[in-house]
């Protein structure tokens, strides 16, 4: 059977529980429809390289299932398009047919583990940058202030000078 | 005679003209097909389609014209099939940066250097990419 890669952008408001809910909805649906579901991939909210819908970023995640009976498809995009929080989304077939179904969803598991291993360790990334971005903020607001302090107090000297 | 065919002799710009002589510092050649001299006393190598006829001629003269320009040649790899493991991926918009200009614009593969198969996927990518807002259709601040 075929495997498929849907992925969708979800507004950026929507929070990391509502972001869940979905995907829970859309396993249901998978499973409805006679489909397999894999894996969830959340790549995070990244900045869209155009605005959708008056929005600037958007949380992309891919969704990977198996189509046994061939409804999969159909039944995640409708889904999808009903969703309003659902700002695009993309049905890609992987290449390669699957016979196996089983040992596809223990490769996908594992596949899963990884992937939210690398997430965790992005997120936490991400905070230590903000951090330090915000430090160096920290640093440049009291250095700007010395400067300008410095400056002032050279001036008065020089002023001082031609008195 | 076409069996001591300089390295340099023919394809490539000639830069200094120093290709002669059989010395290894000649050009690139653009293509290694064994050596060659002039046209006349080449030998021939089997049979070609009417088809790749016309197409050597055209990459001929082609070359020739650079050569004339005063360009040059250079063998361009793609670098897909250079480096088998790296994918192309709709969801990487950064590895697919390169392969559009600024204004978001895809580049061809004769700039590029990228084989007909590997250019194809590309261009899918980048059109998916597009799709997805992973990349511009044209640049926001273009026009």
């Amino acid at each position: 059977m075929r495997e498929y890669e849907t992925t969708f952008v979800v507004q950026p408001e929507i929070s990391d529980e509502g972001c869940t809910d979905l995907c829970t909805r859309v396993n249901g649906v998978l499973e409805r429809a006679g489909a397999v579901p894999l894996l969830h991939d959340d790549q995070g909210k990244r900045r869209l390289a155009y605005d959708i819908q008056k929005f600037q970023k958007g949380r992309y995640v891919t969704a990977y299932y198996l189509d046994v009976e061939g409804k999969g498809v159909a039944e995640i995009e409708r889904l999808l398009r009903i969703e309003e929080s659902v700002l695009r989304f993309l049905t890609v077939l992987r290449p390669g047919e699957v016979t196996d179904i089983e040992k596809r969803k223990v490769e996908a598991a594992e596949e899963q583990r990884v992937r939210a291993e690398r997430a965790r360790e992005r997120a936490a990334r991400e905070a230590e940058e903000e951090r330090m971005r915000a430090q160096m903020r920290d640093d440049d607001r009291d250095r700007d202030r010395d400067r300008d302090r410095d400056r002032d107090r050279d001036r008065d000297d020089e002023m001082g000078d031609d008195e | 005679m076409s069996e001591t065919g300089a390295p340099g002799g023919f394809g490539g710009g000639g830069f200094g003209g120093g290709g002669f002589g059989g010395g290894p510092r000649g050009p690139r050649r653009e293509f290694d097909r064994g050596p060659r001299g002039r046209d006349g006393d080449r030998e021939p190598r089997g049979p070609m389609s009417v088809k790749a006829r016309l197409r050597a001629k055209a990459r001929k003269k082609a070359r020739k014209a650079a050569k004339k320009k005063g360009g040059f040649l250079r063998k361009k790899v793609c670098r897909f099939c250079a480096e088998p493991r790296t994918g192309i991926d709709y969801k990487d918009p950064k590895g697919l940066r390169y392969f559009v200009t600024e204004t978001g614009k895809l580049i061809p593969s004769r700039i590029s250097g990228n084989c007909a198969r590997h250019q194809r996927e590309i261009a899918t990518a980048i059109k998916r990419a597009r799709h997805l807002a992973l990349l511009p259709f044209a640049s926001q601040h273009a026009g």
